[in-house]
Protein backbone atom coordinates (compact mmCIF):
# COMPACT_ATOMS: atom_id res chain seq x y z
CA UNK A 1 0.00 0.00 0.00
CA UNK A 2 1.31 3.34 -1.00
CA UNK A 3 1.46 5.98 2.09
CA UNK A 4 0.85 9.63 1.83
CA UNK A 5 1.81 12.45 3.63
CA UNK A 6 0.11 15.34 4.67
CA UNK A 7 1.23 17.45 2.31
CA UNK A 8 0.86 15.01 -0.53
CA UNK A 9 -3.08 14.68 0.38
CA UNK A 10 -3.38 18.17 0.73
CA UNK A 11 -1.62 18.63 -3.29
CA UNK A 12 -4.12 16.02 -4.29
CA UNK A 13 -7.31 17.27 -2.73
CA UNK A 14 -6.52 20.77 -3.05
CA UNK A 15 -6.56 21.29 1.33
CA UNK A 16 -6.86 19.97 4.11
CA UNK A 17 -9.78 19.22 6.92
CA UNK A 18 -9.73 23.07 7.91
CA UNK A 19 -10.52 24.13 4.52
CA UNK A 20 -13.74 24.01 5.53
CA UNK A 21 -13.61 27.32 7.52
CA UNK A 22 -11.49 28.75 4.79
CA UNK A 23 -12.93 32.07 3.86
CA UNK A 24 -10.59 34.47 1.70
CA UNK A 25 -10.91 37.94 -0.40
CA UNK A 26 -8.54 37.04 -2.52
CA UNK A 27 -6.79 40.12 -1.61
CA UNK A 28 -3.68 41.59 -0.05
CA UNK A 29 -2.43 44.93 0.91
CA UNK A 30 -5.10 46.29 -0.83
CA UNK A 31 -4.33 44.58 -4.44
CA UNK A 32 -5.76 41.26 -5.91
CA UNK A 33 -3.62 37.97 -5.05
CA UNK A 34 -4.36 36.85 -8.32
CA UNK A 35 -2.89 39.84 -10.22
CA UNK A 36 -5.92 41.45 -11.84
CA UNK A 37 -7.41 44.77 -10.72
CA UNK A 38 -9.72 45.22 -7.29
CA UNK A 39 -12.80 44.34 -8.05
CA UNK A 40 -12.52 41.34 -10.92
CA UNK A 41 -13.71 38.53 -8.48
CA UNK A 42 -16.64 39.40 -5.77
CA UNK A 43 -17.35 42.87 -4.95
CA UNK A 44 -15.90 46.33 -6.38
CA UNK A 45 -13.07 47.99 -6.09
CA UNK A 46 -14.26 49.17 -2.85
CA UNK A 47 -15.36 46.16 -0.94
CA UNK A 48 -13.27 43.48 -2.63
CA UNK A 49 -11.08 43.18 0.25
CA UNK A 50 -14.63 42.46 2.82
CA UNK A 51 -16.53 39.93 0.27
CA UNK A 52 -15.14 36.24 0.37
CA UNK A 53 -14.17 34.92 -3.11
CA UNK A 54 -13.39 31.94 -1.41
CA UNK A 55 -15.73 30.51 1.13
CA UNK A 56 -15.86 27.35 2.88
CA UNK A 57 -12.67 26.19 0.60
CA UNK A 58 -14.70 26.87 -2.60
CA UNK A 59 -13.46 29.32 -5.54
CA UNK A 60 -16.33 31.60 -6.37
CA UNK A 61 -14.12 34.42 -7.89
CA UNK A 62 -15.14 33.22 -11.69
CA UNK A 63 -19.11 33.17 -10.98
CA UNK A 64 -18.88 36.62 -9.32
CA UNK A 65 -16.95 37.64 -12.26
CA UNK A 66 -19.04 36.71 -14.65
CA UNK A 67 -21.70 38.22 -12.84
CA UNK A 68 -20.14 41.41 -12.90
CA UNK A 69 -20.07 41.15 -16.82
CA UNK A 70 -23.76 39.96 -17.13
CA UNK A 71 -24.72 43.42 -15.16
CA UNK A 72 -22.38 45.30 -17.68
CA UNK A 73 -23.68 43.95 -20.57
CA UNK A 74 -26.06 46.40 -22.13
CA UNK A 75 -29.89 44.91 -22.34
CA UNK A 76 -29.07 41.52 -20.30
CA UNK A 77 -31.59 40.85 -17.74
CA UNK A 78 -30.51 41.22 -14.12
CA UNK A 79 -33.33 38.09 -12.91
CA UNK A 80 -30.88 36.06 -15.56
CA UNK A 81 -27.80 36.97 -14.51
CA UNK A 82 -28.80 37.09 -10.63
CA UNK A 83 -30.17 33.12 -11.55
CA UNK A 84 -26.56 32.31 -13.33
CA UNK A 85 -24.60 33.17 -10.53
CA UNK A 86 -26.71 30.81 -8.33
CA UNK A 87 -26.51 28.24 -10.50
CA UNK A 88 -23.15 28.80 -11.29
CA UNK A 89 -21.98 28.67 -7.80
CA UNK A 90 -23.57 25.68 -7.20
CA UNK A 91 -22.26 23.44 -10.04
CA UNK A 92 -19.00 24.84 -9.82
CA UNK A 93 -18.94 24.18 -5.99
CA UNK A 94 -19.68 20.49 -6.97
CA UNK A 95 -17.24 20.65 -9.50
CA UNK A 96 -14.47 21.79 -6.48
CA UNK A 97 -15.48 18.83 -4.56
CA UNK A 98 -18.24 20.43 -2.20
CA UNK A 99 -20.92 18.91 -0.57
CA UNK A 100 -24.94 19.32 -1.74
CA UNK A 101 -25.25 21.68 2.11
CA UNK A 102 -22.50 23.62 1.86
CA UNK A 103 -22.78 24.44 -2.00
CA UNK A 104 -26.65 25.21 -1.47
CA UNK A 105 -25.62 27.47 1.76
CA UNK A 106 -22.85 29.49 -0.37
CA UNK A 107 -25.29 29.62 -3.58
CA UNK A 108 -28.00 30.95 -1.21
CA UNK A 109 -25.50 33.51 0.61
CA UNK A 110 -24.45 35.46 -2.87
CA UNK A 111 -28.22 34.78 -4.17
CA UNK A 112 -29.72 37.01 -1.48
CA UNK A 113 -26.62 38.89 -1.64
CA UNK A 114 -27.15 40.31 -5.15
CA UNK A 115 -30.92 40.42 -4.47
CA UNK A 116 -30.83 42.81 -1.85
CA UNK A 117 -27.71 44.90 -3.01
CA UNK A 118 -27.47 44.08 -6.51
CA UNK A 119 -30.18 46.77 -7.94
CA UNK A 120 -27.74 49.94 -8.05
CA UNK A 121 -24.92 47.80 -9.43
CA UNK A 122 -27.44 46.84 -12.15
CA UNK A 123 -28.24 50.28 -12.88
CA UNK A 124 -25.40 52.10 -12.96
CA UNK A 125 -23.32 48.60 -15.02
CA UNK A 126 -26.41 49.18 -17.70
CA UNK A 127 -25.78 53.23 -17.65
CA UNK A 128 -22.09 52.61 -18.61
CA UNK A 129 -23.01 50.09 -20.75
CA UNK A 130 -25.47 51.27 -22.85
CA UNK A 131 -24.38 54.57 -23.15
CA UNK B 1 3.98 19.34 15.97
CA UNK B 2 1.17 18.59 12.90
CA UNK B 3 -1.60 18.95 15.97
CA UNK B 4 0.08 22.47 16.33
CA UNK B 5 -0.18 23.63 12.80
CA UNK B 6 -3.89 21.99 12.60
CA UNK B 7 -5.05 24.73 15.62
CA UNK B 8 -2.75 27.60 13.75
CA UNK B 9 -4.59 27.16 10.74
CA UNK B 10 -7.71 26.83 12.63
CA UNK B 11 -7.31 30.25 14.81
CA UNK B 12 -5.74 31.88 11.36
CA UNK B 13 -9.02 30.42 9.52
CA UNK B 14 -11.56 31.82 12.53
CA UNK B 15 -9.97 35.52 12.66
CA UNK B 16 -10.55 36.24 9.20
CA UNK B 17 -14.10 34.69 9.19
CA UNK B 18 -14.38 36.89 12.03
CA UNK B 19 -12.75 39.69 9.92
CA UNK B 20 -15.42 39.26 7.61
CA UNK B 21 -18.60 39.18 9.71
CA UNK B 22 -17.31 42.30 11.33
CA UNK B 23 -17.18 43.84 7.89
CA UNK B 24 -20.29 42.74 6.32
CA UNK B 25 -21.70 43.85 9.82
CA UNK B 26 -20.23 47.70 9.65
CA UNK B 27 -20.86 47.88 5.64
CA UNK B 28 -24.19 47.09 5.74
CA UNK B 29 -25.24 49.20 9.28
CA UNK B 30 -23.46 51.82 7.87
CA UNK B 31 -26.09 52.47 5.24
CA UNK B 32 -23.13 52.96 2.20
CA UNK B 33 -23.85 49.21 1.46
CA UNK B 34 -24.91 50.65 -2.00
CA UNK B 35 -22.03 52.97 -2.44
CA UNK B 36 -19.39 49.98 -1.67
CA UNK B 37 -21.17 47.18 -4.02
CA UNK B 38 -21.39 50.01 -7.55
CA UNK B 39 -18.38 50.05 -9.25
CA UNK B 40 -17.71 53.59 -11.17
CA UNK B 41 -14.28 52.63 -11.34
CA UNK B 42 -10.73 53.65 -10.21
CA UNK B 43 -7.20 54.67 -11.02
CA UNK B 44 -5.10 52.04 -10.36
CA UNK B 45 -0.99 52.78 -9.94
CA UNK B 46 1.53 49.31 -10.16
CA UNK B 47 4.99 50.21 -10.38
CA UNK B 48 4.20 54.10 -10.33
CA UNK B 49 2.59 53.60 -13.80
CA UNK B 50 -1.48 55.15 -13.77
CA UNK B 51 -4.28 52.56 -15.36
CA UNK B 52 -7.92 54.06 -15.76
CA UNK B 53 -9.87 51.39 -14.59
CA UNK B 54 -13.13 53.03 -16.01
CA UNK B 55 -15.62 52.66 -17.95
CA UNK B 56 -16.34 51.68 -21.00
CA UNK B 57 -15.22 48.51 -21.24
CA UNK B 58 -14.79 48.44 -16.89
CA UNK B 59 -14.85 44.66 -16.30
CA UNK B 60 -11.95 44.07 -19.47
CA UNK B 61 -9.80 46.39 -17.99
CA UNK B 62 -10.18 44.70 -14.66
CA UNK B 63 -8.95 41.53 -16.15
CA UNK B 64 -5.25 43.25 -16.88
CA UNK B 65 -2.85 40.91 -15.18
CA UNK B 66 -0.32 43.88 -14.81
CA UNK B 67 1.22 42.59 -10.84
CA UNK B 68 1.66 38.16 -11.03
CA UNK B 69 4.47 39.08 -13.47
CA UNK B 70 7.38 41.13 -13.24
CA UNK B 71 6.67 44.06 -15.45
CA UNK B 72 9.14 46.91 -15.93
CA UNK B 73 7.53 50.89 -15.36
CA UNK B 74 8.08 51.28 -19.50
CA UNK B 75 6.43 47.87 -20.12
CA UNK B 76 3.48 48.94 -18.06
CA UNK B 77 3.67 52.01 -19.72
CA UNK B 78 2.58 50.68 -23.03
CA UNK B 79 0.02 48.18 -21.82
CA UNK B 80 -1.36 51.79 -20.10
CA UNK B 81 -1.66 53.08 -23.49
CA UNK B 82 -2.90 50.30 -25.20
CA UNK B 83 -5.40 49.48 -22.31
CA UNK B 84 -8.14 51.28 -23.62
CA UNK B 85 -8.12 49.56 -27.07
CA UNK B 86 -7.11 45.99 -25.72
CA UNK B 87 -10.38 46.53 -23.90
CA UNK B 88 -13.01 47.59 -26.54
CA UNK B 89 -11.21 44.54 -28.60
CA UNK B 90 -11.88 42.02 -25.73
CA UNK B 91 -15.09 43.28 -25.22
CA UNK B 92 -15.54 42.92 -29.12
CA UNK B 93 -14.82 39.03 -29.05
CA UNK B 94 -16.93 37.99 -26.43
CA UNK B 95 -19.62 39.08 -28.66
CA UNK B 96 -22.14 39.37 -25.72
CA UNK B 97 -24.82 41.70 -27.65
CA UNK B 98 -22.51 42.59 -30.39
CA UNK B 99 -23.20 42.20 -33.78
CA UNK B 100 -19.92 40.76 -35.16
CA UNK B 101 -20.65 43.53 -38.61
CA UNK B 102 -19.56 46.30 -35.78
CA UNK B 103 -16.34 45.25 -35.55
CA UNK B 104 -13.78 46.89 -37.29
CA UNK B 105 -12.28 46.07 -40.53
CA UNK B 106 -9.00 44.89 -39.25
CA UNK B 107 -10.71 42.74 -36.72
CA UNK B 108 -12.39 39.97 -39.08
CA UNK B 109 -9.26 38.25 -39.53
CA UNK B 110 -9.08 37.55 -35.83
CA UNK B 111 -10.55 34.24 -34.77
CA UNK B 112 -13.77 33.72 -33.24
CA UNK B 113 -14.13 32.05 -30.01
CA UNK B 114 -17.76 31.39 -29.78
CA UNK B 115 -16.99 29.66 -34.02
CA UNK B 116 -14.18 27.51 -32.32
CA UNK B 117 -16.38 26.32 -29.58
CA UNK B 118 -19.64 26.72 -31.08
CA UNK B 119 -20.98 28.86 -29.23
CA UNK B 120 -24.79 29.76 -29.55
CA UNK B 121 -25.91 34.00 -28.92
CA UNK B 122 -27.44 32.58 -26.07
CA UNK B 123 -23.94 31.77 -23.78
CA UNK B 124 -22.62 34.04 -22.17
CA UNK B 125 -19.08 34.28 -23.23
CA UNK B 126 -16.85 36.62 -20.37
CA UNK B 127 -13.22 37.34 -19.60
CA UNK B 128 -11.32 35.69 -16.93
CA UNK B 129 -7.78 37.40 -17.40
CA UNK B 130 -5.22 39.04 -19.75
CA UNK B 131 -1.69 37.83 -19.17
CA UNK B 132 1.66 36.73 -20.27
CA UNK B 133 2.41 40.09 -21.78
CA UNK B 134 5.36 40.08 -24.03
CA UNK B 135 6.25 43.90 -24.79
CA UNK B 136 8.73 45.47 -27.59
CA UNK B 137 8.42 49.35 -28.58
CA UNK B 138 6.44 48.36 -31.84
CA UNK B 139 4.00 45.29 -30.39
CA UNK B 140 2.39 44.02 -27.62
CA UNK B 141 1.87 40.16 -27.01
CA UNK B 142 -0.51 38.45 -24.67
CA UNK B 143 -3.13 35.24 -23.84
CA UNK B 144 -6.69 36.46 -23.07
CA UNK B 145 -8.12 33.74 -21.41
CA UNK B 146 -12.35 33.42 -21.95
CA UNK B 147 -14.86 31.11 -20.00
CA UNK B 148 -18.39 30.43 -20.51
CA UNK B 149 -20.97 27.97 -19.05
CA UNK B 150 -20.46 24.72 -20.56
CA UNK B 151 -23.95 22.45 -21.54
CA UNK B 152 -23.22 20.54 -18.36
CA UNK B 153 -23.52 23.68 -15.98
CA UNK B 154 -19.31 23.72 -15.12
CA UNK B 155 -16.92 26.38 -16.51
CA UNK B 156 -15.38 25.75 -19.65
CA UNK B 157 -12.06 27.96 -19.91
CA UNK B 158 -10.22 28.74 -23.67
CA UNK B 159 -6.94 30.75 -24.40
CA UNK B 160 -6.06 32.41 -27.15
CA UNK B 161 -3.01 34.59 -28.27
CA UNK B 162 -3.07 38.07 -29.44
CA UNK B 163 -0.61 40.68 -31.20
CA UNK B 164 -1.16 44.31 -31.26
CA UNK B 165 0.88 46.96 -32.61
CA UNK B 166 1.22 50.58 -32.59
CA UNK B 167 -0.05 52.49 -35.83
CA UNK B 168 -0.51 56.36 -35.36
CA UNK B 169 -1.68 56.78 -31.59
CA UNK B 170 -3.52 53.80 -31.66
CA UNK B 171 -3.07 49.85 -30.82
CA UNK B 172 -4.21 47.39 -33.45
CA UNK B 173 -4.95 43.99 -33.78
CA UNK B 174 -2.00 42.90 -36.22
CA UNK B 175 -2.48 39.14 -35.69
CA UNK B 176 -2.43 35.99 -33.53
CA UNK B 177 1.12 34.84 -32.22
CA UNK B 178 0.87 31.35 -33.39
CA UNK B 179 -1.37 29.67 -35.71
CA UNK B 180 -3.72 28.37 -33.44
CA UNK B 181 -5.37 29.07 -29.75
CA UNK B 182 -3.81 27.43 -27.05
CA UNK B 183 -7.33 26.47 -26.47
CA UNK B 184 -9.41 24.59 -23.52
CA UNK B 185 -7.70 25.08 -20.56
CA UNK B 186 -7.58 22.23 -17.28
CA UNK B 187 -8.00 23.69 -13.93
CA UNK B 188 -7.36 22.43 -10.60
CA UNK B 189 -7.21 23.58 -7.08
CA UNK B 190 -3.63 24.80 -6.11
CA UNK B 191 -2.92 24.08 -2.39
CA UNK B 192 -4.39 27.63 -1.33
CA UNK B 193 -7.64 26.50 -2.46
CA UNK B 194 -7.67 28.76 -6.00
CA UNK B 195 -8.30 27.44 -9.61
CA UNK B 196 -5.66 27.21 -11.67
CA UNK B 197 -5.75 26.67 -15.36
CA UNK B 198 -2.82 25.22 -18.02
CA UNK B 199 -3.73 24.36 -21.33
CA UNK B 200 -4.78 20.87 -21.84
CA UNK B 201 -1.87 19.95 -24.27
CA UNK B 202 0.44 21.01 -21.51
CA UNK B 203 -1.46 19.31 -18.87
CA UNK B 204 -1.23 16.18 -20.76
CA UNK B 205 2.43 16.45 -20.83
CA UNK B 206 2.52 16.31 -17.33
Amino acid sequence: MQECNIELTRQVHGGGFWDFLKFDSGTSNGAREDGNALGAGCGTVKSDAYVPDMMFGIDVSQACFQHDQSYSTCGFSRLTADTNLSNNILNDCKAQGGNALTCNVIAGVYGVGVTLFGASAFNQAQAQSCN
Amino acid sequence: MYQEQQVNRLHTYLKQFGSLVLGFGLLFSSGYAAEYFVDKGHVDGVSGISFEIKPPYLNEKKAFNLRAENLSPWQLQQISDAMPFIAAFTNAQLGNGVSPALLPASETKVRSIRNIQNLNSDTFLAVKTIQNWQITAQQIQFNIDYFYTGQDGHFVFFRDNYIFKSNKQKWVFEKHAKTEPEGVLVCEKSPQGWRVCVPLHRAKDH
